[in-house]
């Protein structure tokens, strides 16, 4: 699943190498119950009633806002972003619909709504992932790892809300976090390439958007982030690193020795894993069909040919 | 003095407690819960050791549990540890730390009460409420263990939310709730937040964020009865609005996994006793 959705995305989003499906993946269908829709960015023009002409500063900004996201959805519509990723979820028997969309929202974010059953990728979301890229590796996280990772996890937490409302998955812990490991766990069940790209994704995306919280922190952050039904940026990068090395130790043991997790808690990752991998058996895995999910598992599609790179600094 | 948020020390209240066991009947205690009264050997522990020992705190667990149906026999041990806690091991004993005990104990409010929202509560009841609280917590983590629970998020997050919903739900009595969720908040916001303000500086954010775990399901449980925690800004908004559904998605949860391992019979029987008088929560006027 994280393969097709890593290789849709990699190519709507960064526009490097072609997309190659296999047959194998021509042979998977989408999902019936998953309707998707990519709504246009809103133009000023015709909504605002602005003159493109106008050279003042605010009504150019206005346009230039418009034509960046005008540029996302065009990619993402063309390479058909969303019906590659209801393919990719096509094993799950969804009893009713479930919704995908892409859409300007005015902030950056992506969201689940329990209440419309749907999935919303913003287009400034996409568009904030790209500008945060960077450049160049940074400790052996490219570009491509950074924009398909990062958004392959967040379009798979979003998912892992909506799994736990559609199919009432008992949740005892902190729902955010419980979404952030069906995503992770999806994430490794595809092979070691995958699993490199998106988890240096995961971790770009936490690692950039951590909040110092030393000494000198105003009190009213302190207390909005440990108030907050998500865990912290912090926390959140642990959470991936930890599933990842406890699944893959060989593949992830560079992080390890690096410093980038605290050895304790990395001798309790594969419990971690564990302990998770037990929960989607008996949760989500009777909401799967196997042998569809057999085939998307096994189904070859792009790799990005940057991967396999691995931090060396130490922190 | 570190702050606790909105739990003011208030009022002096003419609390008399008692050790009051003798006064209910006695319900029958879950066989595979097997508890034990290490004697600590540091002569300031001896004193903690004699209290819970008398206060029947680990018998009162078992008849607590009594509707839990458990595969094989869970003991639960109060001890010294050297340490303020020590992790659960499958297997292994839960072990409750005479220290953490103490630690509640030395955390609690300098006055004799305190006044939380527009309830009253003596010093004791905090103490109590911040013991039952570590209790459930890691008696809770065991049990999920156990019963082979299927967990989403951290295990520990998940027996917080077990505890909380045990505290919010087992009794319906109001200081018994009070008392547990009081004591709860009290001792984590003891913990988490130093300063002479409230919200200084988190120094422990994971109790930081327990604390904020018990409030918003008292909250989402009850809301007009916890709307003080919103005003007075103890529970942010953004978080606020949400506890409604956190606490329901819990109690689902709970329902899922849990509850098939309960005697709803005997659920009911041992929700009926009169724990605020077995956890020594009345007052000399209300036992009159």
């Amino acid at each position: 699943m994280r393969i097709f959705a890593a290789a849709a995305l990699s190519v709507a989003l960064c526009g490097l190498a072609p997309f190659h499906a296999s047959a194998q993946n021509a042979s998977i269908p989408r999902n019936e119950n998953i309707l998707v829709d990519y709504y246009e960015p809103h133009n000023p023009e015709l909504l605002g009633d602005l003159d493109p002409t106008d050279p003042s500063k605010a009504v150019q900004e206005v346009f230039e806002k418009y034509r960046n996201l005008k540029r996302v959805h065009d990619r993402v519509k063309e390479r058909k972003l969303l019906e590659r990723f209801s393919q990719f979820l096509a094993p799950l028997k969804l009893p009713g619909t479930l919704r995908l969309f892409t859409k300007e929202c005015g902030f950056v974010n992506a969201f689940y709504s329990p209440s419309e059953n749907s999935i919303t990728l913003c287009l400034e979301y996409v568009l904030a992932r790209e500008q945060a890229a960077p450049k160049e590796p940074v400790a052996g996280i490219s570009r491509e790892d950074a924009i398909v990772g990062g958004i392959v996890t967040t379009l798979l937490h979003e998912t892992g809300h909506a799994i736990s409302h559609i199919f009432r998955v008992p949740v005892l812990g902190r729902e955010e976090d419980s979404a952030d490991q069906m995503a992770a766990f999806v994430m490794l069940q595809f092979g070691d390439r995958v699993a490199m790209t998106t988890v240096k994704g995961a971790l770009w995306s936490w690692s950039r958007a951590n909040i110092p919280l030393g000494m000198g922190t105003t009190s009213s952050v302190q207390r909005r982030v440990y108030s907050d039904s998500h865990s912290t940026n912090g926390q959140r990068f642990f959470t991936f690193l930890c599933m990842a090395y406890g699944d893959k130790p060989n593949v992830f043991q560079s992080y390890i020795d690096a410093g980038f997790i605290d050895k304790v808690r990395a001798a309790n990752c594969r419990r971690d894993y564990e302990q998770t991998q037990r929960a989607f058996e008996k949760t989500v895995l009777p909401h799967v069909d196997r042998g569809l999910m057999a085939k998307v598992q096994s189904a070859t599609w792009f790799y990005p040919e940057d991967m396999g790179q691995v931090p060396v600094q130490t922190r | 003095m570190r702050p606790l948020l909105s739990l003011r020390a208030g009022a002096m209240l003419c609390a008399v407690f008692f050790f009051a066991s003798s006064a209910a009947s006695q319900p029958a205690a879950n066989p595979q819960v097997v508890i034990e009264y290490v004697a600590p050997r540091a002569p300031a522990l001896v004193e903690v050791h004699q209290r819970l020992k008398a206060a029947r705190v680990l018998e009162l667990l078992q008849e607590f549990l009594s509707p839990l149906r458990l595969p094989r026999p869970l003991p639960v041990k109060l001890a010294e540890c050297g340490a303020f806690e020590v992790a659960y091991s499958p297997g292994q004993a839960v072990t409750i730390c005479y220290e953490f005990v103490r630690e509640v104990e030395v955390n609690a409010p300098a006055t004799s009460a305190i006044q939380i929202g527009r309830v009253i509560l003596p010093r004791q009841a905090i103490i109590t409420g911040g013991v039952v609280n570590v209790v459930l917590a890691k008696v809770a983590y065991a049990i999920l263990d156990m019963l082979e629970v299927p967990i989403w998020g951290r295990k520990e997050d998940a027996a917080d939310a077990v505890a909380a919903l045990a505290m919010l739900e087992f009794s319906p009595q109001p200081e018994v709730i009070w008392a547990a969720l009081a004591g709860t908040s009290w001792f984590l916001a003891q913990r988490s937040f130093y300063g002479t303000g409230s919200f200084s500086d988190t120094i422990r954010p994971a109790e930081a964020q327990r604390f904020y775990t018990y409030a918003c399901m008292a909250y989402g449980a009850y809301r007009p009865n916890f709307e003080f925690l919103v005003s007075n800004g103890d529970l942010p908004d953004g978080r606020a609005r949400y506890c409604a559904q956190e606490y329901r998605a819990v109690k689902r949860a709970f329902a899922q996994t849990i509850m098939p391992h309960v005697d709803v019979a005997r659920l009911q029987q041992v929700r009926a006793l009169d724990w605020a008088a077995r956890m020594q929560l009345k007052s000399d006027q209300d036992r009159r």
